[in-house]
């Protein structure tokens, strides 16, 4: 009897393991589909053209010094390298978030601290415009900048993305969760003004939810291609997303390891500070999520 | 949802500084209104007008509804470019949402299953998740350079014989549809996986014991609890992805289109609605104004579609899990 | 991770500050008038605001636009020497890639008061019309160039920068570009037996010729070398032979049965599989050009004219002798550029004077070809180059006179350039993806044109469907 039944125990045991593996494998496999195209890119950056053209390979060649070469006098034509237009991308995220991250958590304090008549209304409002992307206005919003001279500058990229509705959403969620309105309440007992305990006291608290909700804007606005394609004329002043699209133009054309390499470029940033932040990332998108 | 009602004796201090919230949302309404509300209401305001450029003149004209009807092909003569591009966006939409759903519910109950425990879990989410963060445009590229004519991917195939020797994705409307979808697929299924792992960590674990106890197997209780309690999640991952879906751009702007004239190849059928704002932007104000209007009426009405329909199910289904959480509670005791 | 976030965070914050600075500079109106200063950054540092060189604030800085380098190697390396005090005042603005650069040229024409508004700007074929039409142009009798002036240009460039109301011309090419075929000769001696350009051309004599060549090449290597990368390079064969333009006088959009034809013939070329049916300008269409012909897929032929010789077949397999020209079935060319005078031109005699200098003088013109090798918009100075004997090309096979054979092209074309429209640019670079859609989208002709029709009107509502 006893033998019996450690035999079907034994038996489920290895039936476990094995779905185990099973899935293990399709995980990996997975994990390798996510990989792979990013390989091959970093592998074809090290290959002539000619090589490319001839099929995969999983072994880097010695092109890398002579690509990298090419990628540059190429660039040479364009008015823009790559790193300038790194720079200017980064000029335009990272002010874009900060103004994002930090206007987003006063008005999510805004709301979760005063009871004033509207908050309600307020609080439906910013609900309601989190549905509506911004590419659909992005007519009247050129039109505007054209109006107001702010065409080919950064200024339109910084200021609309400066007010967004879910990183107020996701800020409130988090106060709920963390920052009790006593806190405040003590601080103002201690003469804070209002401005100073949001600044000193509740910010702070924040930094975990600001960390996270920066990184996606800034990432947001790294990679947007839309609307810089729109406000930006400039060679000088193209964004990254924006160089990725010259590398679709004639004058990479010619030389395949060449448009790997541009694009290894463009990618490695972002790989690095994700991989060095991934834990953080990874958490962090499911913290905005619906919480019921 | 449920707030703290505030404490009684502090009610009447917080009266005054209540007005301070107005300061704090301030600076988001301001910026809210002139730098988004108001570009709303202008491209509301531009699909009213004709607007002609030619030889670098250009005429306004206050035209009514004509945009609309022209873009909608209703106007005779007039092609219904709206519709034409939506479908096309849909399409590439749909064939990139489905399997993600699917592979990602799968994944996610892999990745929340406690009976058997995969190992490198925290691994899978970070691989997966990781296309999502590289820009769309840098991934388009890359891809638009992997499956070419003579990209390494496809050449490799075609030594396999997987392919046919003279296909070419590029030349081809569902290979470039295909892969635009597989694009857009593998840099979600992460982000939806992830989404549905914390809706599922969400549900209370006393209801898979009480269905275990009844004797119900994984299957089971993944098609009668699980799915119904992540109704929320999958509601929110639906409407995002769809919205973000109507407004697809980067990936087929750059993956195979034309230089000028944003037309996704081959023969206008990856031309997204977005690419076809784009293509009109400086040079027909008014019939892009009231495409994007048109684009923001579709998007409304798909959001509030799922809203309704799926938000009435909820209910249905909160109280049907409310019993069975109850049973539950009965059982635990 | 707590250290990693705030270090991450303290970065942010700071680098802001640093961010709007450094976007504050990049606004253009400030960029350039700010301070003195900015010019000598400019000089030094090739990065900031790279695509314009020359002192912008100066009173008397005559500024001139272009999309690449060519004028500015004209410029820099002929102007400069025989009219140093002219050339210190040019400012010259590089926009950098054909594509925008319409757009950017046209926000700027509006301003008159920006500084870098154009005295004088660069202009191609496909899209001259369009200034010519626009009244933002002063037409070259109104700065003093006269006939004579123009007598040695060629007509039919002409004819393309006269503004049909009121026969004036407004712009001026320096470059002629009769349309040519371009054979790869080792693959010629291979394949057709014979790197004669005589008897090659006779096997390109006419379409049905075309046609042969193309099935015996098929035949004989086996899909490895084919005639043409892609059958869109037919393309300007045939568009750039028509005989009527893209829409009528009352703005009806009409098809040319040059582009029936080159619809067909591209299908004939499709489904017998004589192309690698790669799309102009891609990375396959170029990779077509350096195969070996057997073990890498190679294109025999690209279609073109003399710039696409020198500046489009820069594969390495073209170089050393290996490039045949022949004339091919048909008569036409491709492209073109000159320059053009604003209206609101601060110097019109300066402008005169680069329009001479660059357009019609016969002697700087050779001295331009010699530093650049174009082929020029000037008939004396072509015959004085091929008498000279001095311009060669090591890219033509020995043998044969590439400069008398451009000549002769020439004196041979028929081609009407008066039916050129302002929105050739945009008829053009459209047409492929309806003509993709007939030879292999399995859609009918009929269909594939009205739905190419509708693009157009969609594109330019004031032309008309009929």
């Amino acid at each position: 009897m006893r033998k019996d039944s450690s035999q079907i125990d034994g038996h489920y045991r290895r039936k476990l393991l094995l779905e185990r593996g099973a899935k293990e494998l399709v995980c990996l496999l997975l994990c390798l589909l996510s990989l792979f195209p990013f390989l091959l890119m970093f592998i074809n950056c090290t290959r002539p053209s000619s090589a490319i053209k001839a099929g995969l390979s999983l072994i880097p060649g010695d092109y890398l010094l002579k690509n990298w070469a090419s990628f540059v006098e190429q660039c040479s034509g364009l008015q823009i390298g790559v790193f300038q237009a790194m720079l200017n991308s980064f000029c335009i995220a990272v002010p874009s978030t900060a103004l994002s991250v930090y206007i987003a958590s006063m008005t999510a304090y805004g709301i979760h601290a005063y009871r004033f008549r509207l908050r309600n209304a307020v609080w439906a409002f910013i609900m309601a415009i989190m549905l509506v992307p911004t590419t659909i206005s992005a007519i009247g919003f050129y039109q505007f900048m054209l109006q107001i001279n702010l065409v080919d500058t950064f200024w339109p990229l910084i200021l609309s993305a400066a007010a967004t509705p879910s990183v107020v959403f996701f800020m409130r969620q988090y106060m709920e969760a963390t920052l009790s309105i006593e806190m405040s309440e003590a601080a103002r007992m201690d003469g804070c003004g209002e401005f100073r305990t949001f600044n000193s006291i509740v910010l702070p608290l924040m930094k975990p939810a600001l960390a996270t909700q920066a990184i996606f804007q800034f990432v947001a606005s790294w990679n947007n291609l839309f609307m810089p394609t729109m406000i930006l004329t400039s060679d000088t002043k193209k964004t990254l997303p924006l160089f990725v699209q010259m590398l679709t133009t004639d004058q990479f054309k010619t030389d395949y390891g060449v448009v790997y390499i541009g694009l290894a470029v463009t990618v490695l940033p972002l790989f690095i500070v994700y991989f060095l932040l991934s834990k953080y990332i990874v958490s962090g998108v499911t913290l905005g999520g619906v919480k019921e | 949802m449920a707030r703290k009602p505030a404490p009684a004796n502090k009610k009447r201090k917080s009266v005054s500084y209540r007005r301070c919230g107005y300061f704090f949302i301030a600076p988001f309404f301001i910026l809210y209104l002139v730098f988004q509300l108001y570009p709303l209401l202008n491209t509301f305001y531009w699909s009213f007008f004709s607007y002609i450029k030619r030889n670098l003149q250009v005429t306004i004209e206050f035209c009514g509804f004509q945009n609309y009807l022209n873009v909608l092909g209703i106007t005779p003569g007039e092609t219904a470019y709206f519709f034409t591009y939506l479908k096309n966006t849909v399409i590439m939409w749909l064939c990139g949402f489905i399997p993600q759903i699917l592979l990602s519910l799968l994944l996610a109950a892999w990745l929340t299953n406690n009976r058997i425990k995969l190992r490198g879990r925290s691994v899978i989410k970070v691989m997966t998740y990781m296309p999502n963060i590289i820009a769309a445009s840098s991934i388009s590229v890359l891809f638009g350079a992997l499956f070419s004519q003579y990209g390494p991917i496809t050449v490799t195939l075609k030594k396999l014989g997987v392919l046919a020797s003279n296909f070419d994705f590029m030349q081809n409307i569902s290979g470039t549809r295909g892969l635009i979808s597989f694009i857009l697929f593998w840099m979600w299924y992460g982000n939806t996986t992830l989404l549905l792992i914390s809706g599922m960590i969400g549900i209370n674990p006393h209801l898979y014991e009480a269905a275990e106890i009844d004797g119900a197997s994984g299957r089971q209780s993944f098609f009668r609890i699980t799915l119904p309690l992540l109704r929320p999640v999958l509601l929110y991952v639906l409407v995002t992805s769809a919205i973000g879906g109507f407004q697809m751009y980067d990936i087929p702007a750059l993956f195979n289109s034309t230089k000028s004239g944003y037309q996704g190849k081959p023969a206008d059928s990856t031309t997204t609605v977005t690419m076809y704002i784009m293509r009109l932007y400086s040079s027909d104000v008014g019939k892009a104004a009231a495409t994007c209007i048109l684009l923001f009426i579709v998007t409304l009405c798909v959001s509030l579609i799922f809203f309704f329909s799926m938000g009435n199910k909820e209910k249905r289904h909160e109280r049907k899990a409310r019993k069975l959480d109850a049973k539950a509670a009965r059982k635990s005791n | 991770m707590k250290k990693w976030l705030s270090l991450i965070l303290a970065m942010i914050l700071v680098l802001s500050f640093a961010a709007c600075n450094s976007s504050d500079e990049e606004t253009p109106s400030t960029a350039a008038s700010a301070s003195p200063a900015t010019d000598s950054q400019i000089a030094e540092d090739p990065t900031n605001d790279g695509t314009v060189t020359g002192d912008s604030v100066a009173d008397d800085a005559f500024v001139v636009w272009g999309w690449n380098t060519d004028i500015q190697n004209i410029l820099d390396n002929c102007f400069a020497e025989d009219h140093p005090d002219d050339y210190s005042r040019i400012v010259f603005v590089n926009t950098g890639g054909s594509d925008y650069y319409q757009q950017k040229l046209d926000e700027i024409l509006a301003d008159t008061d920006n500084e870098l508004y154009p005295d004088m700007m660069g202009l191609e074929i496909d899209y001259v019309q369009k200034y010519v039409q626009s009244g933002y142009l002063l037409s070259l009798d109104a700065i003093g160039i006269t006939d004579e002036d123009l007598s040695n240009q060629y007509t039919f460039n002409k004819v393309v920068c006269t503004n049909q109301g009121d026969g004036l011309q407004y712009a001026s090419f320096w470059q002629a570009t009769p349309g040519c075929w371009q054979l790869r000769a080792d693959l010629c001696e291979k394949y057709l037996g014979t790197t004669d350009p005589g008897e090659l051309q006779a096997m390109f004599a006419t379409w049905a010729d075309v046609e042969a060549t193309a099935a015996k090449l098929h035949e004989a290597s086996g899909g490895s070398c084919e005639l043409l990368s892609g059958y869109d390079d037919l393309f300007r064969v045939y568009s750039n032979a028509r005989t009527t333009g893209w829409y009528d006088e009352d703005d009806v959009i009409q098809i040319d049965e040059q582009i029936t034809a080159y619809f067909e013939e591209a299908k004939t070329f499709y489904d017998n599989g004589w192309t690698y049916a790669t799309s102009q300008w891609s990375a396959d269409w170029y990779a077509n050009m350096e195969g070996d012909g057997e073990t890498a897929n190679a294109a025999l032929a690209y279609t073109g004219c003399p710039w696409f010789t020198y500046w489009c077949l820069t594969g390495d397999a073209w170089q050393n002798g290996n490039t045949i020209l022949i004339a091919g079935p048909q008569s036409f060319y491709w492209g073109g550029t000159g320059l053009a005078v604003t209206v609101g031109c601060s110097d019109t005699a300066l402008a005169a004077k680069l329009i001479r200098y660059i357009t019609c003088d016969t002697a700087s013109m050779i001295k331009i070809a010699n530093m650049n090798s174009d082929y020029l918009n000037n008939a004396e100075a072509n015959a004085q180059l091929l008498e000279a004997g001095e311009i060669t090309s090591s890219m033509i096979i020995d043998g044969q006179d590439y400069l008398g054979f451009y000549n002769d092209l020439l004196e041979g074309m028929t081609i009407d350039t008066s039916i050129c429209t302002a929105e050739d640019k945009t008829f053009n670079d459209s047409l492929a993806t309806y003509v993709d859609m007939y030879v292999q989208g399995g859609v009918d002709y009929e269909t594939a044109i009205s739905e190419f029709i509708s693009a157009m009107h969609d594109t330019y509502g004031y032309l008309k469907v009929e």
